[in-house]
């Protein structure tokens, strides 16, 4: 356990035995790059990717109890905000259908600030041929550096199927795109 | 053993994904009062919690103590009352000196909320 994790894990212990509103916000500080980040790559939204952001750390802190200290914290964060992006998806896409029932067409909403063709980078180029599950453990592996053991624990997903999901989301970036000259995402 | 050479493989990366990671790499985002929003909500999150369980009391209280006294004092005049009858008529009770049910049902429910409050303060 590295130095940095041994604070997490003691800031932690400060906000679940004493409410400590000032050690979550050092928390927060600590992580909110990668969480957001994390987010905005999954979401390709960045306004909505922010106010996820947000819903996932007041969740956190309603559930920070339940981090043991097994693995890492940023991996238990990254889960948290995994489960908020999937919530919010999932009521957004109930949105929808009820929309469509009523007769209404609008834009999902989160796509709704999608970017134009000139923002758009190869890294959403490469994002947009992954499914949804794909692009999540693909940002997971090589955006937020977990390990496909943490990745497993963060998606709920077995090991084994987290490796075949890497192999395959590098087998359909390498079909269709020469993974040579990039700009960054 | 095993889970080490799981590891080992890992972290065994080949040139396609080191490409793919500076892919994937990105800035890091500044704060900008990020943690400060955060940290506002949930200091007001606290203070609502905090006033939340005396304000439900208070006004529980408020609505509930009329009724109250006048279960208890419907109790008190059934308690009188019943070993008379019981003794006197083989315990046929007259029902005007029982309580009505409508009084039952709020003692019931205030009996009710009286458990959930006690488990909340146990919590």
């Amino acid at each position: 356990m590295n130095a940095g994790s041994t604070y997490d894990n003691e800031l932690v212990a400060r906000v679940v035995a004493q409410q400590d509103a000032a050690a979550f916000g050092e928390l927060v500080r600590r992580h909110q790059s990668q969480v957001r980040n994390f987010l905005r790559k999954l979401c390709r939204d960045t306004v909505l990717a922010d106010d996820l952001s947000q819903d996932c750390f007041m969740h956190a802190w309603d559930k920070l109890h339940t981090f043991v200290g097994h693995g890492s914290f940023i991996g238990w964060l990254l889960k948290v905000a995994y489960t908020t992006f999937l919530q919010s998806k999932r009521k957004s896409n109930r949105y929808e259908e009820i929309l469509q029932q009523a007769g209404h067409e609008r834009d999902s909403g989160l796509e709704r600030h999608a970017p134009t063709s000139d923002e758009i980078t190869d890294l959403d180029k490469f994002l947009a041929v992954l499914t949804e599950e794909e692009r999540a453990v693909m940002i997971l592996s090589y955006a937020c550096g977990l390990s496909h053991r943490e990745i497993s624990d963060t998606a709920d997903l077995p090991v084994g199927t987290v490796k075949s999901i890497i192999f395959r989301g590098k087998e359909k970036i390498r079909e269709r795109f020469e993974i040579s000259d990039h700009q960054h995402g | 053993m095993k889970s080490v050479i799981i590891n080992m493989a890992d972290r065994m990366k080949d040139a396609e994904d080191r490409k793919l990671e500076s892919l994937f790499a990105s800035n890091v985002i500044a704060d900008d009062g990020f943690s400060t929003r955060i940290e506002k909500r949930i200091r007001r999150q606290l203070w609502v919690r905090r006033l939340a369980l005396p304000v439900a009391l208070l006004v529980g209280g408020a609505i509930a103590v009329k009724p109250l006294a006048n279960l208890l004092t419907a109790l008190f005049r059934f308690i009188s009352v019943l070993p008379e009858n019981v003794s006197g008529n083989l315990g046929v009770v007259s029902s005007i000196n029982l309580p009505q049910m409508s009084t039952i049902m709020l003692g019931g429910m205030l009996v009710l909320v009286a458990v959930m409050i006690t488990r909340m303060l146990e919590d």
